[in-house]
């Protein structure tokens, strides 16, 4: 890199590290009033509001979200919902994607717009039920967690892009070396593809980790109920029995303290991945790969 | 391929290790995974052998809320006993309460299987009779719970009828809460001060000026985060009231004295009075200050807080006795106990109409076997016991015939437990053991008819549909007025400008309007 050392670029420099670190810091903060938070007694959240570093250290909140004994089982569910879910709608977001992305196919406008569609509208929420409880049999086991999420359009156009944006002439020089389309798809298009399958990869992998909507619906039994729902059914039903007090017995409930803990539990792991995925965002992706 | 999975395979290693990592420190073991059925296979035997008993059936239940701790042995313990009495299973699945309505209206369209579940008019009770989500139980209700039927009484079933047929089973509660004056008696007493000489609410000021003068750190009253007004009880004491639809505050329109007549509450006499009364504590201090941003919620409040003198509020169910406890372990010799502002006699109005209900689905195969249970719940003590307590000895320990309390360690986080609300009359209801004398004197009065007034307008609903926007108009307009008038926060000039704003808000609203439909409505009710 050329040193720049005039006084404007070093003007310009001072100025974009400050707004880019005051942007940072506003994203920073209020997580970490969350964490803060989480870790504060119920009575001094109550008289004194949220703190970035709690005055009364203490785990009660989060001792309240591990007591629940489906805690355990409820990770495991989510973890392989997410890990499963993930690739299996990778596999065939791509699969979709692919042929979509090249311009001779047949009937490509059509099922654009078939896809396109069922973006804009859908059935509703009884008749989705209906199809799913009755006539798919899936109400109550692992598969309903993961089958209605295995498209989402807006993934399959995002890839469609990305897919669109590889030069034809990469395509069409294995083409004339002799490759199949399946061919060209595994050895040529994926591994180019890193940065774009890795963003919706995680885009993937956050809806089902963050999802209790299918379970809410579809999950009865306890050992299949994901981590988010556990939680959010807790929350719920913290929050209820606080504002029935004419009807429920006085119980202690530590509701705001227990909802700092329960949004670090349910976010830490899935914020791992994010550095794990950067480095493909980054990643320039076809530099060198035409010349000429 | 292989290299993308490769690209891939560290963001699913860290997920699995991360996930795995986190579990392991969780709690161990997951009672809640036994499959629920199983006690229906041990008993099949026992039907078989017994070939007069009636066919085996399973009754699903569906209810709002958290599935209760120690679910699974409480039910195997009371399916065994069911099977024993009407050859029949109980499995109840419960739905978080804020989604509850929506899911019920779900699996009702989809024509899902299940046999009963609860209901309310303030969930969606309403909607599910306009769509037709209860069965018609008219012929099978007297056959089926005989018990349940007459201890309700043949008057009470039909007032509680829509359009002249049985639907829901009404669940008997409170009829109304007469309103009155929550206090620390302990701190009463040392002043001279008690449920003698606490009558009004001339009373209560004169006793908080005194207890404030000499009382470091206390506060006579407190905001807290679900504050959003009080006139409902303050304005109106000793006086008849019914709000139109029940227990709307926000909505324009009221009765006064059982007459017929919708008057504007916020434009009432009253209303300004009490809006002047409240500014007049706030200036003289009985009003905490900070409070107003409080975000604490009602029920915290009441288990913990030990600095505020009392609290305006509804007539004690047995709660009392449990706040002591809780209380006093925060300051050692904390009491509490609660007044009547009503005054001597005052007969509270009553539509004498249930808010809950047990509905039988349309699609249930044994509406007949889901009677029989509500009917062993209603007359059979160990089944009803089991049912909303849990195991005698492990989830809680009778005291008498109509009162618990929970086992040497345990509390109602720890225990099995259903609410009595949703499936049997209060009278069959234990109470806590903890509860006071003032608690029995006042679950006494709330569940006996002779003290409450038969309203004029009886059985009469509100139907919204014709002034629809002007209504969520003027509870918007409300909504935004209600807290910073009522909390009594503003000067003198302030407050005659912000109420007269208010009311010139309302009138643009449309206030009005709901006005005369709700009198229209009422006098067309009332000529039939």
């Amino acid at each position: 890199m050329i040193e720049h050392k005039t006084a404007g670029y070093r003007l310009f420099q001072t100025f974009n590290y400050l707004f880019f670190a005051s942007i940072g810091v506003c994203c920073l903060v209020p997580f970490l009033i969350v964490l803060g938070s989480s870790f504060e007694s119920e009575s001094v959240l109550r008289d004194q509001g949220f703190s970035l570093i709690p005055s009364q250290f203490t785990t009660f909140s989060y001792e309240t979200v591990f007591r629940l004994n489906a805690i355990t089982q409820s990770f495991l569910v989510s973890a392989a919902v997410t890990v499963i879910g993930t690739l299996a709608a990778l596999f065939v977001t791509g699969l979709l994607a692919y042929p979509l992305a090249q311009r001779e196919m047949k009937f490509r406008g059509a099922i654009l717009g078939y896809v396109l569609v069922t973006m804009l509208f859908s059935g509703g929420l009884v008749p989705w039920y209906i199809l799913i409880t009755k006539y798919l049999h899936l109400k109550d086991t692992l598969w309903v967690l993961i089958l209605p999420y295995l498209v989402n359009p807006f993934n399959m156009f995002v890839l469609k892009s990305f897919f669109e944006t590889l030069p034809r002439e990469i395509i069409e020089s294995a083409r004339i070396d002799g490759a199949s389309h399946m061919r060209i798809f595994r050895s040529i298009v994926i591994p180019l593809s890193a940065p774009g399958l890795a963003t919706i990869a995680l885009f993937y992998a956050l809806s089902y980790w963050n999802d209790w909507w299918l379970s809410l619906n579809f999950i009865e039994s306890d050992r299949l109920v994901p981590v988010q729902l556990l939680l959010k059914k807790m929350i719920s039903n913290l929050t209820f029995i606080s504002s029935q007090v004419d009807t429920s017995q006085f119980i202690q409930v530590p509701s705001n303290g227990v909802q700092m803990a329960t949004t670090i539990i349910s976010i830490g792991p899935i914020i791992l991945v994010y550095p794990y995925v950067q480095r493909y965002f980054v990643k320039g992706l076809t530099i060198g790969s035409v010349k000429g | 391929m292989k290299k993308s999975l490769k690209a891939i395979m560290p963001v699913m290693l860290a997920a699995t290790f991360a996930l795995g990592g986190c579990s392991g420190g969780g709690a161990k073991g997951n009672d809640g995974s036994a499959s629920p059925s199983a006690p229906a296979t041990g008993s099949a035997a026992n039907a078989s052998a017994q070939p007069s008993k009636l066919d085996e059936a399973k009754l699903k239940l569906i209810l709002p809320g958290d599935k209760p701790q120690r679910y699974n042995e409480v039910m195997k313990v009371l399916n065994a006993k069911l099977e024993d009495k009407i050859q029949a299973t109980l499995d109840i699945q419960y739905i978080p309460w804020d989604s509850y309505k929506d899911q019920i209206m779900v699996k009702l369209a989809a024509g899902e299987n299940f046999d009963f579940y609860y209901n309310g008019w303030w969930q969606n009770y309403a909607q599910v009779l306009a769509k037709g989500g209860a069965k018609d139980i008219t012929d099978l209700f007297e056959q089926y719970a005989p018990d349940l039927y007459k201890g309700l009484t043949a008057e009470y079933v039909d007032t509680n009828k829509y359009m002249g047929k049985i639907y829901g089973i009404p669940v008997p509660g409170p009829l109304e809460y007469p309103q009155g004056y929550n206090f620390r008696s302990d701190i009463a007493e040392k002043y001279g001060y008690g449920p003698d000489n606490l009558k009004t609410v001339a009373d209560v000021e004169s006793f908080l000026t005194k207890a404030l003068a000499g009382e470091k750190g206390r506060s006579g009253f407190r905001y807290n985060g679900e504050y959003t007004g009080d006139y409902q009880g303050l304005a109106f004491y000793g006086t008849q009231r019914e709000f139109v639809p029940s227990n709307d505050y926000n909505s324009p329109g009221m009765l006064l004295n059982n007459e017929p007549k919708v008057i504007n509450q916020f434009e009432s006499q009253q209303y300004k009075d009490f809006l002047k009364l409240k500014q007049r504590w706030w200036n003289a201090g009985l009003i905490e200050k900070d409070s107003l941003f409080s975000k604490s919620s009602v029920t915290t409040d009441a288990n913990s807080d030990v600095k505020t003198l009392g609290s305006f509020g509804n007539a004690p169910e047995g709660w009392l006795g449990d706040r002591i406890a809780s209380l006093s372990k925060i300051e050692p010799g904390a009491k509490v106990d609660f007044v009547s502002m009503e005054g001597e006699g005052f007969k509270m109005i009553s539509s004498f109409k249930a808010g809950n209900f047990t509905v039988i689905s349309p699609d249930s195969k044994n509406p007949e076997r889901v009677l029989m249970l509500l009917n062993l719940i209603y007359a059979d003590k160990e089944i009803r016991d089991l049912y909303l307590y849990g195991i005698e000895g492990e989830d809680f320990i009778a005291v008498g015939d109509n009162q618990y309390k929970y086992p040497e360690g345990k509390d109602a986080t720890k225990v099995f437990g259903n609410q009595w609300w949703m499936v049997t009359p209060w009278a069959n209801a234990r109470i806590s053991a903890n509860a006071t004398e003032t608690d029995k004197k006042f679950i006494a009065y709330l569940s006996d008819p002779a003290n409450f007034q038969k309203s004029v307008i009886a059985g009469f609903d509100f139907n919204p549909d014709a002034v629809k926007s002007e209504i969520s108009k003027v509870s918007a307009v409300v909504g935004e007025y209600r807290k910073v008038l009522e909390s009594g926060s503003s000067s003198d000039a302030q407050l005659d400008a912000k109420y007269n704003e208010f009311i010139a808000k309302l009138k643009k609203a449309g206030v009005d309007k709901i006005i005369a439909e709700k009198q229209r409505q009422i006098d067309e009710y009332l000529k039939k």
